[in-house]
């Protein structure tokens, strides 16, 4: 079992020549919150978060995945405990749910029956049981988005990553996708989303972290973080950033 | 393996769903290899099978230039339109406006008087000189009216140089023919034995090249073309594979990949496995093509070597040097159009420096050398040695070489640029 993910004075920087995408970036991030990534375009949020996830490497520093008993996990662990949904619709969208299902799940090392099991599952959740023999290409954006998140948690995963889950969609899409995550920390799953949505953050997130142009501007709960900046709301927050 | 097979069948089906790229891997070659050999064997045909159409114009209609129409039909290279009363101009606007009918010969009057007297005063003159009296003058070439060759400036100049050449040789024919009958009476001889002299003790004997060539059968088309544009098929999956690898790292689909417990290996396998058994499917139906279809169209069929091991080997190698090639553009494109726009023109120039478009030995010596860095060009010499020559593996020894130490260039460029777009990670 989680216990937190220590991000350890992470900094990022894609080339020589490219400024900081991250810089000394330090906090923690604590097993079963719903745990905000935000900032305005350009902040280091999707930095962060593919950091989080391995996809790059870090310059300098390091993410540690903390067990109960303070165990560092290893990487290899590690890759079976999260999800990750990124921002684009990274699946095939020539093939079936179905067949993304059979082949993303595969290489979540799980067999046939358990991803035709999760199938089963998540497919109310997609409402997408009369479409399911239809490829990707012909779904709506909510759809997709939908699809999107159902793949990263297909097998099931402890910790949640999402970036940008909720943009470019319609309203009920996004209530949906938004009730599915709280279902899921009801369940004890940790949720990690970027936004810039701030309203939907304020409301979605029981921890927030603020970012702008790669630093850590401040972390906490989301009222604390509120608090302490004497703000009502994180847009405005956001904005005298 | 389980993950292998599970990223083989995801490749299949997206093959599957890409029509476009389906139909270029397949039907589109099958359509250029067809073209490509019905044009060349019509231009085999047009020097062999007498079919260049040539207008004549004989104002003469002496002996002598009867004789030499009937020796130009009778090379077997010609077939002679005949027009009556026709002045060179006409001739010339004639030639000029009707493509079909390239080349025009113009006899002109007195052409076969002409000759006799320029004959009899050489005779003249060699019997003078025999006989050690004094050498009359020999007649002026300048006041001899020649015989013209008309040809359409849409005939490329090799062309009208070697049909000129065959022209000017059946002159000279003519003209012999007839000083030997001169020669004939001059000498008083009472039957026309010089000119009954055949001149074909000494002949051409034309062989092909090889130390242990038994077979001297000469190449068809189908040889030549079927095995080289079967190459260029191949290579031209770069549009489909190296599109849909740029496609599916832009999506962020290799992203998630890189955050399951998985290695990218099974991508990269999977693709060059399925890529490569589809290359080799590629050459199946096309050769079946050659085999089957070619003699309905009354094209030559491609004759298979006695050594099918060279052959299955030499077309593996082509498929994984056409697919390692599609993923190294395909790495090394940010976006698609630059995968499908470097990758088609990339081949084509290869193509083109690898002697599949033209015959590598006609090319200038500075493209020659270029063409050497083609992968096309070794594929194309694998295929020279099983097609043309007696499939021996010692022969294909070298350019084998080549090609395995370009797919071990290609596999290194590859690794090298996922690593430092972190989708192989260093440790």
């Amino acid at each position: 079992m989680l216990k937190e993910i220590q991000i350890n004075q992470l900094s990022k920087k894609y080339s020589k020549k490219s400024p900081f995408s991250l810089k000394r970036v330090h906090f923690c991030i604590k097993a079963g919150t719903t745990h905000g990534i935000l900032g305005s375009n350009g902040a280091g949020k999707t930095t962060l978060i593919k950091t989080i996830c391995d996809v790059i490497e870090p310059s300098i520093g390091e993410v540690l995945f903390l067990n109960k008993k303070n165990e560092v996990l290893p990487k290899k662990n590690v890759k079976s405990i999260i999800g990750y949904v990124p921002q684009d619709f990274a699946f095939y969208e020539d093939l079936t749910i179905w067949n993304n299902f059979l082949f993303f799940g595969t290489m979540y090392n799980l067999d046939k029956k358990s991803i035709l099991n999760r199938y089963e599952e998540l497919l109310p959740f997609l409402r997408l049981e009369q479409h399911a023999d239809k490829k990707i290409k012909h779904f709506s954006g909510g759809m997709k988005r939908k699809v999107n998140l159902a793949l990263g948690l297909l097998h099931n995963p402890e910790v949640i990553i999402l970036d940008e889950p909720t943009v470019g969609i319609d309203i009920k899409s996004k209530t949906e996708i938004l009730q599915h995550l709280i279902n899921l920390n009801k369940e004890g799953k940790t949720i990690l989303y970027t936004s810039h949505q701030m309203e939907e953050a304020q409301e979605f997130c029981s921890h927030v972290s603020l970012f702008n142009n790669g630093s850590l501007i401040c972390t906490g709960t989301t009222q604390q973080v509120l608090k302490d900046n004497q703000m009502n709301d994180l847009e405005s927050l956001l904005l005298t950033i | 393996m389980k993950k292998l097979g599970i990223s083989i069948y995801k490749e299949v089906l997206l093959l599957l769903n890409d029509k476009m790229g389906l139909s270029m891997m397949f039907f589109l070659p099958i359509l250029l290899v067809i073209i490509i050999t019905v044009v060349q064997n019509s231009a085999v045909k047009i020097v062999n099978e007498n079919n260049i159409s040539l207008y004549v114009v004989d104002l003469d209609q002496s002996v002598l230039s009867k004789q030499l129409i009937k020796d130009v039909k009778e090379s077997g290279m010609f077939s002679i339109i005949k027009l009556k009363q026709n002045s060179f101009s006409d001739l010339k606007i004639k030639v000029h406006n009707q493509s079909e009918v390239p080349f025009g010969l113009y006899i002109p009057k007195e052409f076969g008087n002409q000759t006799t007297q320029f004959n009899k005063q050489k005779i003249d003159n060699l019997m003078a000189e025999l006989n050690g009296t004094l050498i009359s003058k020999e007649l002026s070439a300048e006041k001899q009216n020649n015989i013209k060759l008309l040809f359409n400036p849409i005939v490329q100049k090799n062309f009208y140089e070697s049909i000129s050449q065959v022209i000017n040789t059946l002159i000279i024919k003519t003209q012999t023919k007839q000083f030997m009958s001169e020669l004939n009476s001059a000498l008083g001889l009472k039957s026309d034995v010089l000119s009954q002299i055949k001149w074909n003790e000494l002949k051409l004997d034309v062989q092909i090249s090889g130390q242990n060539n038994h077979n001297n059968e000469i190449p068809n088309v189908s040889q030549h073309n079927v095995p080289a544009w079967s190459i260029f098929a191949m290579f031209f999956m770069v549009v489909s594979v190296a599109s849909n690898f740029v496609r599916e790292r832009n999506n962020g689909s290799f992203d998630r990949l890189l955050t399951m417990p998985s290695s990218f290996a099974y991508v990269l396998a999977s693709k060059i496995i399925l890529f490569c058994l589809i290359s080799m499917l590629q050459i199946g139906v096309i050769f079946s093509v050659s085999q089957f279809l070619f003699p309905y169209l009354s094209l030559p069929v491609l004759n298979f070597p006695q050594r099918l091991d060279t052959l299955f080997f030499a077309v593996f190698l082509c498929g994984l040097s056409a697919v390692n090639y599609s993923l190294l553009i395909g790495t090394f494109s940010k976006t698609t159009e630059q995968a499908n726009g470097f990758g088609a023109l990339s081949v084509i120039i290869f193509a083109v420096l690898g002697g599949i478009w033209v015959p590598f030995y006609i090319l200038p010596d500075y493209f020659k050398f270029i063409g050497k860095f083609s992968p096309l060009y070794w594929c194309m010499e694998n295929f020279y040695v099983i097609f043309l020559k007696n499939a021996e593996w010692k022969e294909m020894f070298f350019p084998i070489l080549v090609l395995l130490l370009m797919n071990i260039s290609f596999i290194l460029l590859i690794t090298f640029k996922l690593v430092r777009l972190g989708y192989i990670k260093k440790r």
